[in-house]
């Protein structure tokens, strides 16, 4: 034991190097954006500026960081603990609401209260700081979720995805009917509630450094990089945590077998709720973020199945499980949905004379869910898969291997690595290849193994 | 432990002959072999021996009180008792479709019994759930294995300890010292099992990727990190080659010797069952048609008609001695590999 150990640690720790190049990457990316559009852009003459501003615009960026706090979340509850999640829009909703409740001018009732503003102290309306709103709005989502959760997680697969819908539109309607429930005004029906106070900088803003409020203005959006940026980072870092404690591994276990799981003493019912509460948790975040620093209102027609749906894609697409994966695949499709089609249509038309600048974001449900159909057939496991996926999407198991003949298998194993080869010259695709032919060859003694086994009996 | 007597119980099957009291080591050391044949009984077992005086539910790790279990009008089990001593190997055995699996399902908590009552350590766990029951010392393993397959050896280890583990969500996010020192001490313990099980090679390969052998040793550490008192083992030499099958029963002993766990083995190959067992229980159709050691089961006419056929079509008929290699016709299950 004591040989072994140093062996196990010269074999970590460039394990360990290596899991600090996503992090690393990720501030560097948020803050090399800041830069840019803080200081940089505004520098450079219009040529060079303007089409990085019409295909990046900062308010795109900002809307990109906002759904990536909702694909984490989902993330959680779909990629960790595999349960199927199609109403995730409730959770953004409450919390969008929860932002509409406590940063804003009355719609309803006088009763000022401020706390940790930064809106002026004789603004009437209730109007507390938005990172306690975001744990307030977290807290009150989580609790949702358990609610949601306790009768419906006993349920499996496709009903529980049928439940969950069902919880999405059931919260939707509720809002919808807010201006009314039992003859008091709880959140002002279809309207929804307007002028929700902005994102505060404190002691940023009080150095003068940043701008006091961050509005919807070009200097707010773009300090709103660093803010939904953190709360990102957060986000991220949360989810990787979890993961590699006791209850991630109970997340993973139930995940590829809830039987087993429960058989070694994971309890099931809650277990799932946490995977639940937390992935909400993550939700009404996403929903402050929303409400406080983007859209600064918030209406039920803000809250469709659609975006439950988009928020499930950015999963899927990024890489169930991944948080990079599902991180970069909400970037990128919410990109696609808010500026890039537009974008595109607009490229198409300059070459082509066509009328796509309007028509294309409209069918934006049609691209992505032909993006969706490519993926299943083109790369399954998503953008960055986890690497368990991969190995699932991509290698027979072994056991499933020695059940077939050891020819067709190499032959498996040939054309594999020439299908690795040919999508990029990825290291790590390639180690999986040399990975995958190895397994071949292993599996081709283990099956003479089994055959010597038969002729023997 | 429940001193108090319960006449309407003191009718099951005593063990041995041998008191048993859980933690008298001296009395656990009392089970011999299967060789040192203690009070052997001659003919048929009956359900109901004599009562002895003594509470079986205070006597036995795990006791199983006339278990009836019934599918709609199909009677699966019917009024079945059973007792694992501590520090016993103890087998379950039955041709296919005997209501073995069944039986072990009601004791793991996956199927509720329709009558009857299960103890563990005299504890009534009759209305426990299935993850409790595994966090109470009730570990089991699988017939078709059931490893998390994109899990690693290690990392399977560490879900069975999920009961044993405090860390809640917030320690885990902010990574307290008690929180790494637990996960410290789970990844040790997940090392020791796998060495302990003899695969400490593959801490980091994925289940999946193990060969079947190897994954039948994970589960078995697996259902180890739950520190059971009671190890179901399910069909646990199913494709496994005589040699395999030889290092599996010593591994057995082991564990019942160096861990103080109490196993219970579920099989139809007689051959090992034979050889491992102390104590032997045989269904049939749903009912305990014999109950004893091994050279008892053997030599019963009942087991043997239930295994091979009524006597008198095929006269002379004997199930496999230890150590002999008969291949048994069609109906009897005992597979021997000739080496």
């Amino acid at each position: 034991m004591s040989a072994a150990t140093p062996a196990l640690r010269a074999e970590r720790s460039p394990r360990r190097l290596g899991r600090f190049a996503w992090p690393a990457g990720y501030v560097a990316v948020i803050l090399f954006l800041f830069f840019l559009y803080h200081s940089i852009l505004p520098s450079l003459v219009k040529p060079v500026s303007a089409p990085v501003l019409a295909w990046l615009p900062v308010a795109t960026i900002n809307e990109c960081l906002m759904w990536a706090i909702l694909a984490l979340g989902l993330n959680v509850v779909v990629g960790y603990a595999g349960l199927l999640d199609l109403g995730y829009v409730a959770f953004w909703a409450l919390g969008g609401y929860t932002a509409g409740w406590l940063m804003a001018f009355p719609f309803n009732w006088e009763w000022d209260f401020h706390l940790f503003s930064p809106v002026r102290a004789s603004t009437p309306g209730t109007h507390v700081n938005f990172w306690l709103v975001c744990i307030v709005a977290g807290v009150l989502c989580a609790i949702l979720g358990l609610v949601i959760g306790a009768p419906t997680l006993r349920l499996r697969g496709d009903y529980l995805a049928l439940v969950t819908l069902g919880f999405g539109e059931v919260i939707t309607q509720f809002f919808r009917n807010s201006n009314n429930i039992g003859g008091a005004n709880v959140a002002n029906g279809d309207p929804g509630i307007s002028s929700i106070d902005p994102i505060g900088t404190g002691p940023l803003g009080a150095l003068g450094v940043a701008p006091k409020l961050l509005t919807n203005s070009a200097a707010g959006n773009v300090w709103k990089i660093l803010v939904l940026g953190l709360l990102v980072g957060i986000c991220i870092f949360i989810s990787l945590r979890i993961r590699e404690g006791r209850l991630g591994r109970a997340w993973l276990a139930l995940r590829e077998d809830e039987l087993a799981a429960s058989m070694m003493g994971v309890p099931l019912v809650r277990v799932k709720l946490l995977a639940y509460a937390v992935g909400a948790f993550f939700g009404g975040i996403g929903g402050v973020a929303n409400a406080s620093g983007i859209t600064t209102a918030v209406s039920p027609s803000g809250f469709d199945f659609g975006k439950s749906v988009l928020v499930l894609l950015m999963v899927v697409l990024g890489g169930m499980g991944n948080v990079w994966g599902v991180t970069i695949g909400a970037f990128l499709l919410s990109w696609l949905n808010g500026n890039g089609l537009k974008q595109i249509g607009v490229q198409i038309d300059s070459l082509a004379g066509t009328n796509l600048e309007a028509s294309l974001p409209r069918y934006n449900y049609v691209i992505l869910g032909l993006l969706l159909v490519l993926m299943m057939l083109f790369r399954r496991e998503g953008l960055i898969p986890e690497s368990r996926t991969k190995a699932l999407m991509q290698m027979p198991s072994r056991t499933e291997a020695e059940s077939l003949g050891a020819d067709s298998l190499e032959a498996e194993a040939e054309t594999g690595a020439v299908e690795h080869a040919d999508a990029a010259g990825d290291a790590r695709i390639a180690a999986s290849a040399v990975a995958m032919a190895g397994s071949g060859a292993g599996a081709g003694h283990a099956t003479g193994g089994s055959a010597r086994r038969e002729e023997e009996s | 432990m429940s001193e108090s007597m319960r006449e309407t119980l003191a009718d099951v099957t005593q063990l041995g002959g041998t008191p048993n009291t859980p933690g008298d080591p001296a009395g656990a050391a009392g089970y011999g072999r299967p060789d040192s044949a203690e009070s052997g009984v001659d003919g048929p077992v009956r359900h109901e021996e004599p009562a002895t005086g003594i509470d079986p539910v205070a006597a036995n790790v795990l006791y199983a009180d006339h278990i009836t279990i019934r599918f709609g009008g199909l009677t699966a089990v019917d009024d079945v008792s059973f007792a694992i001593p501590p520090r016993s190997v103890v087998s379950l055995i039955g041709p296919n479709g005997a209501g073995k699996t069944t039986f072990f399902n009601v004791l793991t908590g996956l199927y509720e019994a329709t009558e009857g009552a299960v103890y563990l350590e005299g504890r009534d766990i009759t209305a426990v759930k299935p993850h409790k029951r595994a966090a109470m010392g009730l570990a089991r393993t699988f017939q078709n294995i059931r490893l998390f397959g994109l899990m690693t050896a290690e990392e399977n280890v560490m879900v069975a300890m999920h009961s044993h583990l405090k860390a809640g969500v917030l320690s885990t996010i902010v990574r307290t010292p008690g929180q790494r020192r637990e996960e410290r001490e789970a990844r040790d313990t997940a090392r020791e099992l796998l060495d302990y099980v003899g695969i400490g090679k593959t801490v980091g390969e994925l289940a999946r990727n193990l060969s079947y052998g190897d994954q039948r040793r994970l589960e078995i550490a697996r259902a180890m990190a739950l520190r059971p008192k009671v190890l179901l083992l399910d069909e646990p030499t199913a494709g496994m080659n005589p040699q395999e099958s030889a290092n599996f029963n010593d591994f057995v002993y082991r564990v019942r010797d160096e861990k103080g766990i109490s196993v219970l083995l579920i099989e139809h190959d007689m051959s090992v069952i034979m050889k491992i067992s102390e104590r032997i229980t045989v269904l049939d159709r749903g009912a305990k048609i014999a109950e004893g050691t091994p050279d008892d089961i053997r030599n019963n006419q009942q087991v043997i008609e239930a295994y091979l056929g009524k006597t008198g079509t095929r006269e002379g008929k004997r199930l496999p001695a230890p150590g002999t290699t008969t291949t048994s016709p069609g109906t009897g299950p005992t597979t021997e590999e000739q080496a």
